[in-house]
């Protein structure tokens, strides 16, 4: 069996009265990428960092290719690439510069780094940018330069903090993009994000942390399964005419869990066992159903259900 | 060999801090710092110069020199002055320096190791000075151009200046792994200034060369006329010249030898995350003008240390500890073998009739070597709480913690330096003194008389003072281990025990005396009168200046027992205070993560 990529076992860390991860055990196979979410103050940084040894927990301990992050720092350095939430950035350097301070740092020898920066420059849509100067570039380019600088000793095991925090949609869509060509390329992944359709769209495995805990955590499909078979969400059109008629008979029977608007579409979740006894109750009272689907639960669903709102 | 050079070489040219501070340095704003500063560090002597022009000394300084020969002083002086300033804030990054804020954590994961982040650094000063002798060119020109200085002094001057400001930038990053960074910029601007302040002053040979000012002014002094105000007129250039290189490049290794080998608490794990909170507590104290007391490091370039290769640390405390031990006990030599030599010159003189008047001072000289070296050793083997209960591999096997390694050492060194104590004037006598019919052990009779001002018999005396130094020193190396369990910065540490034993044990019964003796007036200090010559005993200072015979308010048979009973029970107060910190302490640092089965 070979080890794990990565492995907590029992890890606590607080921050004097406040227990910011709570008795945190996970293991993550090599190759498979891991989605972390979490509300804010969840604990989601805090556990990054422990992982890339930037702190210490309290007890317990961080493996990463068998090796603790606790004992054996310089090693676990060497083995991973950290992408921080937050771009403190030197000054007075421009793309080129910034990528080869780094480059450089890590031990990428002079005559490499050229070819690595390239590289990384292609991998992240930075080519041709290299003479624009840090300080005042985008956000979305910001994050590109940091994830660029993050690649650049080719680290086996990528942690990720909020990659796509203040992104619009297209450099979403593009460091999704990204990050799925990165977990082609046979790359260990950890990331972090309140995004979630993106989280679903690239992870293998999802873990949900609430309150320094770890509440949920498991492959997508399996956590889909499970929550799906107890609920439904179904969503149902209508015709304008019969739209508030409509939402006041879903809304009535008690064995429909709740009733939402979204996208001219009224959806509800209800067991898996009563989705036709809602089809029913419209088709009684004549009503006019232009469109009827069952979905699976989204991971905003199982998100929104497994945590309670509790913040810290 | 060979290779290690190349390693280091290397070290030196593809460092990533080197192309960072490039980056920093060569903008507009810098530039025009550095020209205005420059100026005015030209322009103000100058001007000082022609406003006290009325002064007849002046004129006659002025006189004496060619312009271009002021010029090219001011100049050279102007740079130094400007480097001093500068050298240690840019390498501190507070000024003018690339400041790392909140990408600082990025770059210690990247894993570099400490030396060849810190090289960086050092190399970076060249571009520095480059930008410095850049922007003098006009001034240089016109200097030559004038005649003040000849092209190869200038060359010389501008070594001097280049290794000047290599030894400060080392100076200042070894100081920085031990306090903080506005700490280590002070303490080195204001010791390179006393320095180069003593290094200008006109000796004929200035033996302060570890700046580059005795080579500076040497021109100038050499053109005064003969007798100027009694200055001596000094030995050639280039002798300064080659004294100041050898004193810069011996503190420049000194001080590269210490980063390479790096602080003791930089290899403990556990103080090397960057989270504020290490210890529960931590998060609620405020970091306070870049004094971070609570994150266990004096400054950020400390943090590197964690990035250390372990191949330094399989024999870390055999060549820490070993290391130490060696290096003091060579300097007690040295400092004795200098003191003999001095001693010899008089006792060269008119067949040792000429020494007896400084036997006196060779045992002061001897027993203030001793009480240095002690007090020296003291400092050395000692640290601060984080790194007391530390287990290092010493040999092999064998492993320590520091605060055994300390004890150890530190009673080892003073049994060494008691022993060199009793040994050396006995040895001395032997070999030189008695052969030219003197001795310097005074068995006793006729000669005691005629050293009536210092008034000593060498050996009882010896007998006398030798245990009051010793005891001293154990009480203030107790202190110090004590007070260490407090604190986790070792100054602190110093400046407490400099208070409780300087002002609490020294000072204390002697200011009881006086006040006993200037207030006879009142009832409570009559009452004490009896009790005056135990209680001023009991400092070292006071039974120092009685067996001198320096104070005759006491005489000079009165025993010391006072001393002995309130030493012993402070050393007792000492060990009880370690004794109950040491258990909090130990439980604090030695919890190591539970260990997991995995
Ligand atoms: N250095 C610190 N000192 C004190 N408290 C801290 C420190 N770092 C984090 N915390 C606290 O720990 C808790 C968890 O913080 P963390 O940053 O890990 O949450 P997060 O899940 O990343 O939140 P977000 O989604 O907002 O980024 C928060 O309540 C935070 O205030
Ligand atoms: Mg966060």
């Amino acid at each position: 069996m070979t080890t794990p990529a990565v492995e907590f076992f029992n890890v606590t860390k607080t921050f004097d009265d406040l227990v910011a991860v709570n008795d945190v055990s996970l293991s993550l196979p090599r190759g498979k990428t891991l989605g972390l979410i979490g509300p804010n103050g969840a604990g989601k940084t805090t556990l990054l960092r422990i992982l890339v040894t930037l702190a210490r927990p309290d007890c317990g301990d961080v493996r990463i290719n068998g090796h603790s992050a606790i004992r054996d720092p310089l090693m676990v350095r060497q083995m991973l690439g950290f992408m921080p939430a937050e771009f403190g950035s030197p000054r007075n350097l421009n793309i080129g510069e910034y990528l080869d301070y780094f480059g450089c740092l890590h031990g990428v020898s002079s005559k490499e780094r050229p070819k690595r920066i390239r590289e990384v420059c292609e991998l992240t849509d930075l080519t041709g940018r290299e003479q624009v100067m840090v300080k005042g570039l985008s956000t979305g380019n910001r994050q590109r330069l940091l994830l660029a600088k993050t690649l650049l000793h080719d680290p086996d095991l990528l942690v990720l903090d909020e990659p796509a925090s203040g992104l619009d949609p297209r450099a979403r869509t593009e460091l999704r993009e990204i990050v799925r060509t990165l977990a082609s390329m046979g790359k260990t992944i950890i990331i972090s994000s309140h995004i979630l359709p993106d989280i679903e769209d690239f992870s293998d495995r999802i873990s949900i942390m609430e309150a320094g805990r770890l509440v949920i955590d498991g492959g997508l499909n399996e956590l889909r399964e499970t929550h799906a078979s107890t609920t439904r969400v179904v969503r149902i059109r209508v015709p304008e005419a019969d739209w508030d008629r409509a939402k006041k008979l879903l809304g009535e029977p008690a064995e429909i869990e709740s009733v939402r608007e979204r996208d001219h579409f009224i959806e509800l979740s209800t067991n898996a066992e009563n989705v036709n006894f809602t089809l029913g109750i419209l088709l009684e009272h004549d009503i006019r159903v232009l469109q009827f689907a069952e979905d699976e639960p989204s991971l905003e669903e199982i998100f929104m259900r497994t945590t309670a709102g509790k913040v810290t | 060999m060979i290779a290690l050079l190349g390693r280091l070489r290397n070290q030196f040219r593809d460092s990533p801090t080197y192309g960072r501070d490039r980056a920093s340095l060569f903008s507009g704003g810098n530039f025009g710092i550095i020209g205005l500063l420059l100026n005015a560090m030209v322009l103000l002597p100058m001007m000082l110069l022609m406003l006290e022009m009325n002064d007849r000394e002046i004129r006659m300084f002025l006189g004496a020199l060619e312009f271009g020969q002021l010029l090219s002083l001011i100049l050279a002086g102007g740079t130094a002055g400007l480097i001093t300033l500068l050298v240690p804030l840019r390498m501190t990054t507070l000024f003018m320096g690339p400041r790392t804020g909140r990408y600082f954590d990025q770059i210690v994961l990247s894993g570099i190791s400490p030396f060849r982040f810190l090289i960086g650094k050092v190399t970076s000063q060249n571009l520095f000075l480059g930008i410095c002798l850049f922007m003098m060119i006009p001034y240089v020109v016109l200097s030559l151009t004038v005649g003040g200085i000849d092209l190869l002094t200038f060359l010389a001057c501008i070594i001097l200046l280049w290794v000047y400001s290599i030894m400060l930038s080392l100076a200042t990053l070894w100081t920085c792994l031990y306090m903080n960074e506005v700490l280590a910029a002070m303490f080195v601007i204001a010791g390179a200034a006393i320095l180069g302040g003593f290094g200008a002053v006109p000796f004929g040979f200035n033996p302060i060369a570890v700046t580059p000012f005795p080579a500076l002014v040497q021109s100038l002094y050499t053109s005064l006329p003969p007798n100027f105000f009694g200055i001596t007129q000094p030995k050639g250039f280039w002798v300064h010249f080659v004294s100041c290189l050898t004193g810069m490049s011996l503190i420049s290794l000194l001080a590269l030898l210490a980063l390479w080998v790096g602080p003791l608490y930089g290899i403990i794990k556990e103080n090397s995350t960057f989270g504020e909170v290490v210890r529960p507590g931590d998060s609620r104290r405020k970091r306070l003008f870049r004094l971070r007391p609570h994150i266990q490091r004096p400054s950020e370039i400390a943090f590197f240390y964690q990035n250390r290769s372990d191949r330094l640390g399989r024999i870390e405390g055999l060549w820490r500890w070993g290391g130490s031990l060696t290096g003091l006990t060579a300097l007690l030599c040295f400092a004795y073998a200098c003191m003999s030599a001095i001693f010899l010159i008089p006792l060269g003189m008119a067949g040792g009739r000429g020494a007896i008047d400084w036997i006196g001072g060779f045992h002061i000289m001897n027993f203030v070597i001793y009480s240095v070296s002690l007090i020296l050793a003291g400092f050395i083997f000692c640290h601060p709480l984080n790194t007391t209960f530390l287990q290092l591999p010493v040999f092999g096997r064998v492993r320590a913690s520091t605060a055994f390694l300390d004890t150890f050492c530190f009673i080892l060194f003073a049994a060494i330096s008691t022993g060199l104590l009793e040994l050396v004037p006995r040895a001395f006598d032997l070999m030189f003194a008695i052969p030219t019919g003197i001795s310097v052990m005074y068995p006793g009779g006729a000669e005691r008389s005629s050293m009536s001002s210092v008034g000593f018999y060498p050996v009882e005396f010896m007998a006398r003072l030798t245990p009051i130094i010793l005891i001293s020193a154990l009480t203030i190396y107790a202190l110090l281990r004590a007070l260490c369990l407090q604190v986790w910065v070792k100054s602190m540490a110093t400046v407490g025990v400099i208070g409780l034993y300087g002002m609490g044990l020294c000072a204390g019964p002697v200011i009881i005396m006086e006040a006993i003796l200037e207030f006879q007036h009142l009832q409570f200090f009559r009452d004490m009168r009896p009790m005056m010559r135990d209680i001023a005993t009991a400092s070292p200072v006071m039974c120092g200046a009685v067996m001198f015979g320096e104070d005759h308010r006491i005489p000079p048979e009165t025993p010391f027992g006072s001393f002995y009973i309130v030493h012993t029970f402070v050393i007792l107060l000492a060990l009880v205070s370690i004794y109950l910190s040491s258990r909090k302490v130990r439980k604090l640092y030695l919890a190591d993560p539970p260990e997991v089965k995995s």
